[in-house]
């Protein structure tokens, strides 16, 4: 398994190395720069040339790519312009938001799409069945950020119950940490809920029609027993890869809702550094994103063999 | 160990991780849905993170929004608009104008508890030079220097009326820092936000908040609260400045009680706010007012002909109410300076909103127009530039013209207009200028993006600022804004009125030139 893991972090590398040059490319490829943020609008030409040389933008572009990629393969990400960090603390610093919105997420979209993707596969054809893959077609496609202004107009405006937006970090205490991540929570789990039902109805549908389920039946074993120990189990293998890719979106920054929640994550950071030309921060938050991805994928390539005994891992 | 268990300590590891992250990013100070209200604190939504609150160093208004209650200036202006002193105690004019003596009001300190001095005004006016635009055409052949401890003292080759209004100019404002931290700074960003203001800097949340605190050792201005001048008081513990990009956001917000105070709300959310029980709106006037600009450098509008061709086509009402939407919100005037001000004339008025499309089509046939395209480049990331640009290209497409709308970014449309070769036409804001030789379009040494160029215009206002007293100069200002209104490097479409909501139990909250939190009490 050692060599397996290894074997599939190594293969980490290309993956970043295209990422990293593509990102670079189309960064700089988008007109505007930092200087003209910075110095804001009433900027003379003058001011905005002193800023470029200085902040080291008029060099040539293969020059700027090999300093960030000399330092990248230090482990040095690079110095953000405006926030005045090394990339690395600014996407530390972004992350905890991130992190706690997608577990909170994940985690409500499981509850209820697990249960409610076995009820309709069970019911198969039935009103039960047709109600809930209509609620989980909504669910698909209905903006979360909709669901999100929606949910702010009314718990947060009418009802007064929670905050409108902002974070408060776990530090600050469970309760409040919670009160404001459930809206942007909910609000994001309901699309991912939805695709993660409609992945339990298909799969469980297929293993249902096989054989050991109908011996299994036969045998007289409890239908439900059947269902969670025999079938759902054998249906998991899609199902994980749907969690494990909605999870690895999520990480990436979830960019609208955490700008309509005011969420300080890495989808607000990626949205903050595009608009002011943060090259370095850009790069460095994709280049985590996309390692992010990959180390996610892999999770659940491991984790197909703890619930499936018949897959092996590679030696 | 086998495989399965391996995993499981995997996934451990991993959740583990997670927490970890969670909880990296504390913020013990915050507060929370609520925790505000037992606190004294005010919490304000603004538009936009600042790139600095180094004030030196960008015009941007945001900047100035949070900056200028760390900061203060080493004069201000009162209700008026006149300048008068802040830091220093009082202005002495030598009989030829030539020489500014500033002794310093006594017992002020930094908030690192180290006393102001001359010393630290003059680095950080000769620093804030370096970098105004302003500050360079007025201040440039000035000698500052400290000629005590206490007493500053700026010379000029030639009298000007324009010293002053510079050096209390509140955008990329003449802020006074330690000596200490400037120097520190060297050609960077200074390191440490330290002022003599009524809040001292306690932290910076990126994307989230920037928090002030009130500053027990201030030491306010004699007299009273009249503009920014006279008296100023911390009259809450903290103010958490809260960057909400999103409108609708800042609106719910201010509705659920989350802000105290919410800036630059939508005009169509002012009927819903005013009904609201809970909240005061708040038209905020004189801001600024917007404009469009013309490249007069290259391209079709090198030519001033077809630039008095366009101006005689423009409708401004129909523009302005595209806007804002109500004339609550909105003034039509043609003034470079605002009505409210000392500098206020009347030259130039009957070439403002002409609506004479006819005028315009013949000036157009005179000045040989024949299709050429006009390119407007304009941004959605501000509605009043692009809701503008819309209507603009409806008018100009209506006198015949060709008109391609490029919508960008804002960082886009910044990055483009300084390159002549690519636009014809943008819209952009102008904030409040305390002197109307302030006014960046007009004087051809600023280079700013149009590139007007006028020997004559220059002339008048190095004239309006050589001038004695107040009376000649706004004489000369006469000419200068008549002259404009011929040359037309770029058209004035109205004042714009700013919207913002406090919750009802926020008093004192005043806007002059911008919104100021001082004085102010959230109760």
């Amino acid at each position: 398994m050692a060599k397996y893991l290894l074997m599939r972090i190594l293969s980490l590398l290309p993956v970043l190395a295209v990422v990293a040059v593509v990102d670079f490319i189309i960064i700089h490829l988008t007109p505007g720069d930092p200087a003209a943020v910075i110095l804001g609008s009433d900027a003379t030409d003058f001011d905005l040339a002193r800023l470029r040389e200085q902040l080291g933008l008029n060099l040539p572009i293969y020059v700027q790519f090999g300093r960030w990629l000399w330092g990248v393969l230090q482990g040095n990400l690079g110095w953000s312009i405006f926030m005045d960090m090394p990339v690395t603390t600014a996407i530390w610093q972004h992350l905890g938001p991130t992190v706690s919105l997608t577990v909170m997420a994940e985690a409500i979209a499981i509850v209820l799409a697990i249960p409610i993707g076995v009820m309709a596969a069970v019911n198969r054809g039935t009103w039960i069945d047709q109600s809930f893959m209509t609620l989980a077609l909504l669910g698909i496609s209905i903006p979360s950020f909709w669901i999100g202004l929606n949910f702010i107009l009314l718990f947060a405006v009418q009802l007064n119950w929670l905050p409108a937006a902002g974070y408060q970090p776990l530090s600050n205490g469970l309760l409040n940490h919670l009160k404001y991540l459930i809206m942007p929570a909910v609000s994001l789990g309901i699309m991912q809920g939805a695709l993660i039902a409609r992945m339990t109805r298909s799969s469980l549908l297929e293993v249902l029609n096989e054989n050991y389920i109908r011996t299994a039946e036969a045998k007289g074993l409890n239908r439900w027993i059947v269902i969670y120990k025999h079938a759902l189990r054998n249906a998991f293998i899609p199902i994980l890869t749907v969690i494990g890719l909605t999870f690895a979106v999520l990480i990436g920054g979830a960019v609208v809702t955490e700008t309509v929640f005011n969420i300080p994550g890495i989808g607000k950071l990626i949205v903050t550094s595009v608009l002011r030309r943060d090259y370095v921060v850009i790069q460095g938050t994709v280049l985590m994103t996309a390692a992010a991805y990959v180390l996610i994928n892999l999770l659940v390539d491991l984790t197909y063999a703890w619930i499936d005994p018949r897959v092996r891992l590679a030696k | 160990m086998t495989t399965k268990k391996q995993i499981s300590v995997l996934l451990v590891v991993l959740i583990l991780l997670f927490t970890l992250g969670c909880s990296s990013s504390s913020t013990p100070t915050a507060p929370g849905a609520g925790g505000g209200k037992e606190k004294n604190d005010l919490k304000v939504a603004l538009t936009t993170t600042p790139p600095t609150i180094d004030m030196h160093r960008t015009t941007a208004t945001v900047t100035q929004q949070v900056g200028w209650h760390i900061f203060e200036y080493l004069v201000t202006v009162d209700e008026k608009y006149q300048v008068v002193p802040s830091l220093a105690e009082k202005i002495e004019i030598s009989p030829d104008g030539k020489t500014f003596t500033f002794p310093l009001r006594k017992g002020i300190k930094f908030h690192n508890g180290k006393d102001l001095t001359a010393d630290d005004v003059v680095a950080s006016l000769l620093r804030w030079r370096k970098y105004s635009t302003i500050g360079r055409a007025v201040v440039a052949p000035a000698t500052i220097t400290a000629k005590d401890s206490n007493t500053v003292v700026i010379t000029l080759p030639k009298p000007s009326s324009a010293l002053l209004p510079a050096l209390a100019y509140p955008s990329q404002g003449a802020v006074i820092m330690p000596k200490e931290v400037i120097e520190e700074a060297g050609d960077g960003n200074v390191k440490k936000f330290i002022g003599t203001g009524p809040f001292e800097f306690v932290d910076w949340k990126q994307n989230q908040y920037i928090q002030v605190k009130k500053y027990a050792g201030y030491k306010t201005a004699p007299g009273p609260t009249s503009g920014l001048s006279g008296k100023k008081e911390a009259l809450v513990d903290n103010i958490f400045f809260y960057f909400v990009p999103d409108a609708a956001t800042r609106v719910a917000g201010i509705q659920s009680g989350e802000y105290d105070f919410a800036e630059g709300l939508p005009t169509d959310s002012y009927e819903s706010l005013k009904k609201d029980p809970n909240i005061n709106v708040q038209v905020a006037k004189p801001s600024s007012y917007i404009s469009m600009i013309f490249n007069t450098k290259s391209g079709l509008f090198a030519d001033v002909k077809k630039r008095q061709a366009v101006n005689a086509a423009i409708d401004s009402e129909t523009i302005m109410k595209a806007v804002a939407g109500t004339p609550d919100f909105y003034e039509l005037n043609h003034g470079l300076v605002f009505k409210e001000q000392i500098w206020y004339v009347d030259s130039g008025k009957e070439k403002y909103n002409q609506k004479n499309p006819e005028l315009a089509k013949k000036l157009l046939a005179e000045a040989g127009y024949n299709g050429e395209p006009v390119t407007i480049i304009t941004t959605r990331d501000y509605d009043y530039m692009y809701k503008s640009a819309v209507v603009l290209k409806d008018q100009l497409e209506k006198i015949g013209m060709t008109v391609n709308l490029e919508v960008y970014d804002w960082p886009t449309v910044l990055s483009k207009r300084s390159n002549d070769k690519l636009w014809s036409i943008f819209i952009t804001g102008f904030l409040i200028t305390l002197e109307p030789s302030e006014t960046l379009y007009i004087d051809s040494r600023f280079k700013w993006a149009g590139w007007y160029s006028n020997p004559k215009m220059d002339a008048l206002l190095d004239e309006m600022r050589e001038a004695p007293n107040l009376e000649q100069a706004k004489k000369v200002f006469e000419k200068v804004q008549a002259l404009y209104w011929d040359d037309v490097p770029v058209i004035k479409f109205g004042n714009l009125h700013q919207f913002s909501a406090a919750r009802k139990n926020v008093k004192g909250a005043v806007f002059f030139c911008e919104k100021q939190y001082w004085n102010t009490t959230v109760k």
